[in-house]
Order: C-alpha cells, then sequence, then structure tokens
C-alpha cells in the first residue's frame, strides 16, 4: 500500500539530491548559490522536446539540452564571474535570480502553454515488485548516486578536485598558491550546467514537462543543499532523498496530504534548528 | 592547463558535430488533425467578398487577452485579426476598415482592470471583439459597463466571463464542457461511478467541480470521488491509488492541458488504466494533445466547444482558409482560435447593416447586442447577445476520442442539462432569442 509512494519518493528524491550535488560543486567552488539552476534545467528539458518533436534522434536531443544548459551555464559564469567574485554570498545568490527570470521568459515566449510530455524510451520497460517500477525511474537512482560518488571521489583524489576544495576554504590563499582561480570556476560552472541539464531532463519526464514549474523546482533542491549544510554531497544526496520519500508518503495519507507540499521547507527549517541550536550551545560556552 | 581545457572543448564540439552528421532523422510518423483549407486568398467569402481593399475611415475595435504571464490564449485574437484583414480586402464594412489590435493582461487582474478602463474611456473604441482573458472578466465588465462598451469575447474560461452584462463569449466553458462529458457516459450507460479531478481555484475549478455535483445530483449519478488538486501540484500517486480505491467507471479531468498530460503520464507510469472511461472538458482538445500522450492512451475522450477543427462546413473551412492566407503559419489552429474567428465574422456581419456614415459606440453596441440566432457549422445551435446579465449562448458540445494520435469524431452535438442553465433557457425562450 504504502510502497509506491515510497518508490515514487526515492526516485523524485535522487533527484533533487542530483541537482542539489550540481548546486552544491558550484557554491563550493565560486560562492555562487544558483537560484537560476531549475530554470537551466528547465531550459534543457525543453529544447530536448523540441528536438524530440523536430523528428531527432532522442537521446542526441536529449544530448543537445544537456549541452545548451551546459553552455549557458558557462556563458553566464564567464561574464558574469569576475563581477559576482568581488561581492557578497547574498548579491551573488540574488545576481542568479536575474538568470532565471531571463531564461524564464525566453522560454515563455518561446513555447506556448500547450501540453507537453518528455517521453523517454525507458518509460515504458518496466517490472512489477507490489508496485511499477520503470527503468527511467532506475536510472535517476542509479545516476544520482553514481554522480555523488563520482563527485566526491574526483573532489578527493584528481587535482582539479583538491584545487576546488582549496578554492573553497580560501580564494585569495589558493590564488597566491598559483590555482587557477579562472579557470577552475569555469569548470565548475561547467560541470554544474551539465548536471542541471540531466537533472531537468529527468525531472520533467517524471514530473511535469512545463517551463514555470521546472524553474521553481530550484526551492526542493535547495531544501537537500541546505541539509547538506552546504559542505557534504553525502548529506545533500540523504536531505534529498528524505524530502522526496517525506513528500510522497505524507501524500499518501488523506490528513497528511493537504501539506506534503511543504515537506522541503520543513525538512530544511528543523536542519537549520537543529545547526541554530548547536551555535547557541557555543556562544553559552563562550560566555 | 589552458591547452587541456581548450582540446577538451575542441573535442566536446567534434563529438558533438559527429554526432550530428551521423544522427538519422526519425520517420514522421504522426498524422496532424490540423488540415490548412483549400480556398483560394482571391476567393475567400469575407465580409461583402468585393475583393476591393477598403480605403475609408476605419474603425476601431480592441481586444483583451492573457498572451503572457504562463497562460497563452492569443489565437483567438489572432483569428480574429486575420479575418478582419480579410474583410478589409473585401470592401470592410460597407468600404471603411476595420483598425483592430489587442492587448495583452500578461495575467494580472490589475492589468485587465487598467486595459478596459482605458478601452471603456477611449471613444474611438466602439466594440471589443475576439477578447481571451483568463482572468479578468469580472474586473473588465465593471469598466464596460461604466462605458457601455460591449465585448463579443471568444473565450471565457473562469464563472465571472459567463455571469457579465458586458461580456458574451463564443466559446462553451469549462462547466458546460465537463457537464457534457457526463451526459455522454449517462448516454452511452458508462455513468455508473464517476470520479472527478479538478483544480481548487475559485470562481473556476470550484465553479466546474459544483457544476458536475449539481447535474449528477438531479439524475441520479454516483460520483465515487473528488479532486481539487493544487495547480503546483506534481504528485499524482495518491490521485491514482483513490481512483482505484473508489471503484470508479469513469474518470473526468476538467484541468488545463498540461497537467492532464502530466496525470495521464503518470497513470500510464502505473499502468493503472484499467478499463475505466479516461476523458477530459475541452481544454486539452488541441492537434498536439494525442502525439503528446503517446498510443498508451487510443481511445481518450475530450469534450470540444466548437466544431472539431478537421471538420468539413463552409465556416470551418472559411475558417482554416482565412487563417491561411492572413494568419502567420505557427498561430494555433485550435478551438480557440475558431472562437476569435466566429466572433469576428457575427460582428462583422451585424455593422455591415449599420449605416456606414455612423458607426458609433452606441450603434455598435445596439447591433452587437441585437445578434439573434446565428448559425454557424462552428456551432451546435444559434448564437445570440441579447441584453442579459449572463451569456452562455453556447451550451451544446461534441465529444472527440483519439485515433492514431488524432482527435477524431466520437459523438455529434449534446444539448448541456446544467440545472444551472435554467434562467438563460428561460430568457432565450421569452426574448426570442434563438430558432
Amino acid at each position: 500500500m504504502i510502497l509506491p509512494f515510497v518508490v515514487a519518493g526515492l526516485v523524485l528524491g535522487s533527484l533533487y539530491a542530483l541537482g542539489g550535488v550540481g548546486m552544491l560543486v558550484l557554491y563550493r567552488t565560486t560562492g555562487v548559490l544558483n537560484f537560476g539552476y531549475g530554470a537551466l534545467g528547465a531550459v534543457s528539458a525543453m529544447l530536448s522536446w523540441q528536438f524530440v518533436e523536430l523528428r531527432m534522434q532522442p537521446l542526441l536531443a536529449y544530448a543537445l539540452g544537456i549541452v545548451a544548459a551546459t553552455a549557458l551555464s558557462l556563458i553566464f559564469g564567464l561574464l558574469a564571474g569576475p563581477f559576482l567574485a568581488t561581492v557578497t554570498i547574498l548579491t551573488k545568490a540574488t545576481a542568479t535570480l536575474g538568470l532565471a527570470l531571463i531564461l524564464l521568459g525566453l522560454m515563455l515566449f518561446a513555447w506556448n502553454d500547450k501540453a507537453r510530455t518528455l517521453r523517454l524510451p525507458t518509460d515504458t520497460i518496466g517490472f512489477s515488485i507490489g508496485t511499477r517500477i520503470t527503468v527511467t525511474q532506475i536510472i535517476c537512482l542509479a545516476l544520482a548516486t553514481a554522480i555523488v560518488v563520482a563527485t566526491s571521489l574526483y573532489l578527493r583524489h584528481s587535482p582539479t578536485g583538491t584545487a576546488m576544495r582549496a578554492l573553497a576554504s580560501d580564494r585569495e590563499l589558493s590564488s597566491m598558491l598559483g590555482v587557477g582561480v579562472r579557470r577552475v570556476e569555469l569548470l565548475a560552472w561547467t560541470v554544474s550546467g551539465a548536471i542541471g541539464g540531466i537533472t531537468g531532463i529527468l525531472l520533467s519526464s517524471q514530473t511535469r514537462l512545463e517551463p514555470v514549474f521546472l524553474t521553481f523546482i530550484v526551492i526542493p533542491i535547495l531544501a537537500a543543499v541546505v541539509v547538506g549544510r552546504f559542505r557534504s554531497l553525502w548529506g545533500t544526496l540523504i536531505g534529498g532523498l528524505v524530502i522526496g520519500v517525506v513528500q510522497a508518503v505524507a501524500s499518501a495519507f488523506p490528513s497528511t496530504s493537504s501539506f506534503s507540499n511543504a515537506t522541503p521547507f520543513v525538512v530544511a527549517t528543523i536542519v537549520i534548528l537543529y545547526l541554530q541550536r548547536r551555535k547557541v550551545v557555543s556562544i553559552e560556552v563562550a560566555r | 592547463m589552458s591547452a587541456i581545457t581548450a582540446r577538451g572543448a575542441l573535442a566536446l564540439a567534434s563529438g558533438a558535430l559527429l554526432l550530428l552528421t551521423l544522427s538519422a532523422c526519425v520517420p514522421d510518423d504522426a498524422g496532424s488533425g490540423n488540415a490548412g483549407g483549400t480556398t483560394d486568398k482571391s476567393e475567400l467569402d469575407c465580409g461583402l467578398a468585393s475583393g476591393e481593399v477598403a480605403s475609408g475611415d476605419p474603425i476601431q475595435v480592441g481586444a483583451i487577452a492573457t498572451a503572457s504571464g504562463g497562460v497563452d490564449f492569443s489565437s483567438a485574437p489572432k483569428a480574429t485579426a486575420a479575418y478582419f484583414d480579410c474583410v478589409n480586402d473585401n470592401g470592410g464594412i460597407n468600404g471603411r476598415p476595420i483598425d483592430y489590435s489587442y492587448q495583452d493582461d500578461a495575467l494580472d487582474p490589475t492589468k485587465t482592470a487598467q486595459l478596459a478602463a482605458g478601452y471603456a474611456a477611449d471613444e474611438n473604441i466602439v466594440g471589443l471583439v475576439g477578447d481571451a482573458t483568463f482572468i479578468g472578466c469580472d474586473v473588465a465588465n465593471a469598466e464596460y459597463a461604466k462605458g457601455d462598451l460591449y465585448s463579443l469575447t471568444g473565450v471565457g474560461v473562469p464563472q465571472a466571463c459567463f455571469t457579465s452584462s458586458n461580456i458574451a463569449p463564443v466559446n462553451a466553458g469549462p462547466r458546460q464542457s465537463a457537464i457534457q462529458l457526463l451526459q455522454y457516459l449517462e448516454q452511452e450507460n458508462k455513468a455508473d461511478a464517476v470520479f472527478q479531478i479538478g483544480l481548487n481555484t475559485q470562481g473556476n475549478g470550484d465553479w466546474v467541480a459544483a457544476g458536475i455535483n449539481e447535474y449528477a445530483e438531479a439524475n441520479g449519478i454516483n460520483i465515487v470521488g473528488t479532486e481539487l488538486s493544487d495547480p503546483t501540484e506534481s504528485n499524482w500517486l495518491p490521485l491514482i491509488q483513490k481512483i482505484k480505491d473508489s471503484g470508479a467507471t469513469s474518470v473526468i479531468i476538467a484541468d488545463p492541458g498540461p497537467i492532464t498530460a502530466a496525470i495521464l503520464a503518470a497513470v500510464e507510469q502505473q499502468d493503472a488504466r484499467g478499463d475505466i472511461t479516461w476523458m477530459c472538458t475541452a481544454s486539452c482538445y488541441d492537434a498536439q494533445f494525442g502525439s503528446q500522450i503517446g498510443a498508451y492512451w487510443e481511445g481518450f475522450i475530450a469534450n470540444s466547444e466548437l466544431q472539431l477543427v478537421d471538420a468539413d462546413g463552409a465556416d470551418n473551412e472559411l475558417w482554416k482558409s482565412v487563417m491561411d492566407a492572413y494568419a502567420d503559419s505557427d498561430a494555433p489552429r485550435d478551438t480557440f482560435s475558431q472562437a476569435g474567428f466566429l466572433a469576428a465574422k457575427m460582428f462583422t456581419d451585424a455593422l455591415l447593416e449599420l449605416d456606414p456614415a455612423d458607426i458609433t459606440r452606441e450603434t455598435v453596441s445596439q447591433a452587437m447586442l441585437g445578434i439573434t440566432n446565428y448559425s454557424s457549422d462552428l456551432l451546435c445551435r444559434p448564437w445570440y447577445y441579447g441584453e442579459s446579465n449572463e451569456h452562455n449562448a453556447n451550451h451544446s458540445t461534441r465529444t472527440a476520442e483519439i485515433k492514431d494520435g488524432v482527435f477524431t469524431g466520437l459523438t455529434d452535438c449534446i444539448d448541456s442539462g446544467d440545472p444551472a442553465l435554467e434562467s438563460i433557457l428561460a430568457n432565450e425562450e421569452s426574448e426570442g432569442l434563438v430558432g
């Protein structure tokens, strides 16, 4: 009875986590919390849909959608990066709201409000274990886990990863130590854009293919990042999965169903309060 | 280091290029239910059909439509503009061309009110034709009433568009659309256990749901479940579970097209279609819908508030040909477009009766109010304006089903049995507005 909800929650949660990892890689390297992340994913999904409608091979269409999101992210990083480097975290985040609004406006201009679906070939292949599970859903789960593992391994063991981590702890110091700050930042914009593109396509197949809806899906993604305390990739993965599952299971019962959409906020608030609690304690100790 | 990035970029670019050249395109197998017209531009029967370009003093006509903000209803005024252009190329209104333009309220009721007040204050605007605002009928009507300005609206959706003194939509509206699906089920003996889905929006979703409930109650139909969801909902599993648990034999969806498509995709993913008859209101009747929801939904049923877009008939043919000749090739050819076209045609025919030297807001308003018993193959029954505080002349619609990815006709016209239409029907009778 509750199994379908858990499965759906895990799938959606893994996509929140996937997006969260993309946001986190960028944030940790450049300090930019990208509110335009949902819009990047939406562009990727809408373009993929358009290419499929133009009778292109679906796989190529998805690839082009992801390339487009990557390119947009890279271009924004290229143009706005130098200016963003000198301003506060809050100003950086606000600047990305501009990116979100511009992309959303362009999408609403380019596509009318008719019904669209992005039908992945793997949607129709599935099996039943008390509930129906499609290959797309398995891909979502596997991809999210794989990308988290790959990213954390990369950050830990590759020279660029070390440079990224160095940037995250002290930008000026790492610059003096010879880290190519600009190059590493642009790499972060690129990787983040690509993950955003993949997330957008998978989310649109699991939820709704609409520019506005996908643009605002940045909220649960952000909540997953909050659970990861803006630091931990694994925390983000767990955060995304918890938000997804709680949201889906809450929707299963009439008494909690109408509150299920508040899950990202509830989970994020609880985590923030928990972290504050520790801070309060430390202040008390300091006194 | 930078050389590595450049080489990487080059590899990526050449890889993409290779993929592009290697990619064979998927064959085009989906037919579209969107056949164009067959009449030459010079043969079009618009207005006087004189073939002479009207060059007199222009007659100013406006409209308000929601074209941006997430909803795009501009296909109605686009068709209105196309027909007026055709009229202007064919003698205009006894020699005077119609100067038509529409403004976008961007899904913002404050803006609708501003635009409506602007039109009402501008004495040069003699009337409004082909409007399609998704939100502002109530605020707009207040302004129109002050200025004695009338709108021959193309498309109305919320309740306020049908309960206004100065607004009369050509379409039937979501409430009639939903009730007629219920009536179809009744005709086919499939109305045993009906589940209804819609939006929990005030003055719209609740009004449609109330319509279904009132009709069901009056006719002894068992509504086994009602789910009115938030417009931002994306998790359809609880809904699917409720439908399963309710033992429904039919499901009526009264959501906007994109939401309906998302629900259907979720049902397909769970393979939960079962033996249930699934159907939706006119909001998902468009040429693209069938191909979007895919082969799983063969036999899916939708209501259509006007004639099916690919049907024969003089006015439907004229609409298609006018669109081919005067509208952009990417302007939608949908029900809303038909409605905008028909609004323009009725308006033109009414104005042609007037003395061209005496076309003012007053004479035009009288001519619009005087439209009665207007027959067209786009409609099921004659349309009228008439003085009243409610306007819902179109209350008879058709049903279509998806065959090979395209909506095709299923039933002919069904007259609405909406209990709330009682006063409108009585008014039709007493004022002699039809027949």
